[in-house]
């Protein structure tokens, strides 16, 4: 790659940096008329949705407790249990961010080199951060609502809730620990154990 | 004009003729390997991968040994440095990729903690790649392999973002390393084959095409037993679940194939010039005749535990599976410092 090709390279990034930074600023308009905006969303309710029956039950085997909600009671694009989670942790998103910024040092250094296969990967490595980056910050809310529990679980529980793809009854499934802690019989819950929680039907 | 003077262009004429036909022979039956290899993975993909892995995965393993064996310097001298660094990043990487079962067993690991183990193995992984790439561009003949970096750490990002995405990759990538090493080994040995295996390997991308287009939208495979379900989530069907299994364990099954024909078919009858178990020239068994008696010994041991494989897969074939692919990951890493020094 001679110094033309890559001024060209760098230039392509700052055009397609630039068209992603500025996805969600309006654009200026200056003297004309205003243009047509889209007619806003009125803000519904949703609609009622199935009521569910609620079981607790007792699983001795199970290491922590868990509320099984059946897909159909929640949004259907809810991710199953062994769906991949869109949302990456903390640890994830530190390792992201490191990697690529040692990505765009590294690119640097063999802009330095000037190797053409360098400047070549340098070049690539640029325009995903820079697209990437823009469009990260697209749909970024400015101020982070408050996450506030839907359900107020008893101090130190812990109750992982998962959407399984089948079933018509929302289960609440104690681990031995919480059973005894949470439920126990002094609050006034008789919890049959699993399996004999499951009734026979007839 | 009398007959001697005809003489010279016929003898430029008849050669180039029979090597355009030997040529054409040699792509035809490249090619008509590629397209069977093809067909019967796209019609019966859990039977050849089943028959295939059976036959070909272990020894294949020995015929790659052997040839790592033979690629390998007499005296490292200055190199010493790139391969310690080889051999101790395939033993440490082989350990934990076998440990994180272990230890996700043990520590009743959730999800979350699978992928960031397996993102922080991946990311061994790329930063081995790296060094060694940065060895090797110190090395003669010269190549300077620095370009790497960047893009390894675009894939180090690419693997905390999306882990399994990644191991996919390597699943996939990996059957065709070995037709770079064909390539290779063809500019080396057999510079006159080399046109005719290009050739052939431009139709790779048509026939997985076809395959893709033909099994698109093909149900998923049937069977939820052991071994089915092992091998369609190798093949990676339990993260790209919107993909029929059929095509995934095909496109696999498929690649796994022309792999395996390229170990124990191309590579020894380009790069062999004696047979597998003489090493006589072999340039680390002509330091001594210790060293000779260990290779013989390495390769014995190899054949012995190939054996082993077969007994196993006949007692017992899902959880010989199993162990064969923890242990394969031996072959698939050693493959990377020898590739970089053939380039």
């Amino acid at each position: 790659m001679n110094r033309s090709s890559a001024w060209l390279a760098f230039a392509g990034l700052v055009l397609c940096s630039f068209a992603s930074v500025q996805a969600d600023i309006p654009p200026f308009r200056g003297g004309g008329p205003p243009r047509p905006q889209p007619r806003p969303v009125p803000n519904e309710p949703p609609p009622a949705g199935p009521q569910a029956e609620i079981e607790v039950t007792v699983d001795q085997a199970a290491a922590e407790s868990r509320l099984e909600v059946p897909r159909r009671f929640v949004n259907a694009e809810a991710p199953l249990p062994n769906a991949v989670n869109e949302r990456p942790s903390q640890v994830q998103t530190v390792a992201v961010g490191t990697s690529l910024s040692l990505g765009i040092v590294a690119a640097f250094l063999a802009w330095r080199r000037r190797s053409p296969r360098a400047v070549l990967a340098g070049a690539i490595v640029l325009a995903l951060a820079t697209v990437g980056a823009g469009l990260a910050m697209a749909d970024l809310a400015p101020f982070p609502k408050e996450n506030r529990p839907i359900v107020a679980w008893p101090a130190g529980m812990k109750v992982r809730v998962v959407v399984v793809p089948n079933g018509d009854k929302v289960r609440l499934v104690l681990g031995k620990a919480d059973a005894g802690n949470a439920f126990g019989k002094e609050r006034g819950f008789d919890v049959p154990t699993a399996p004999a929680a499951v009734p026979a039907k007839k | 004009m009398n007959g001697s003077s005809l003489a010279p262009p016929l003898a430029r004429v008849r050669p180039t003729r029979v090597a355009a036909q030997a040529d054409f022979r040699l792509t035809a039956a490249l090619a008509g390997f590629a397209g069977v290899a093809c067909l019967l993975a796209g019609s019966l993909p859990i039977g050849v991968s089943i028959v295939t892995v059976f036959l070909f995965a272990a020894p294949h393993n020995l015929f790659e040994a052997r040839y790592m064996l033979a690629r390998l310097p007499g005296r490292f001298g200055p190199l010493a440095g790139y391969f310690a660094t080889g051999a101790a990043g395939v033993l440490l990487l082989v350990a934990g990729f076998a440990l994180l079962p272990w230890l996700a067993s043990w520590k009743d690991w959730g999800r979350d903690e699978w992928l960031l183990g397996a993102a922080t193995w991946n990311t061994a992984l790329a930063l081995w790649i790296m060094l060694l790439c940065e060895l090797r561009s110190r090395q003669r003949p010269v190549r300077d392999l620095r370009w790497v970096h960047p893009l390894g750490f675009l894939a180090i990002a690419g693997t905390w973002l999306w882990p399994q995405a990644w191991d996919l990759a390597l699943v996939y990538l990996h059957p065709l390393v070995a037709l770079w090493f064909l390539d290779r080994e063809l500019g080396r040995n057999r510079a006159a084959w080399r046109g005719a295996y290009r050739r052939a390997l431009a139709l790779l991308p048509l026939l997985l095409a076809v395959l893709w287009l033909q099994l698109w939208d093909s149900p998923s495979l049937a069977g939820l037993d052991a071994l089915t379900v092992r091998i369609t989530n190798h093949a990676g069907a339990d993260v790209l679940d919107n993909v029929s299994s059929h095509l995934l364990v095909a496109t696999h099954v498929f690649l796994e194939t022309l792999h395996y024909g390229v170990w124990l078919v191309a590579i020894p009858l380009v790069s062999f010039r004696t047979p597998p178990w003489d090493v006589a020239q072999v340039p680390l068994a002509r330091r001594s005749l210790g060293w000779r008696r260990g290779l013989l010994i390495v390769l014995a041991c190899t054949a012995l535990v190939v054996v082993l494989f077969w007994a196993g897969f006949l007692a017992d074939y899902p959880l010989t599976r199993d162990v064969y692919f923890t242990l394969a990951m031996v072959h698939v890493l050693a493959e990377l410092p020898m590739l970089l020094r053939l380039l």
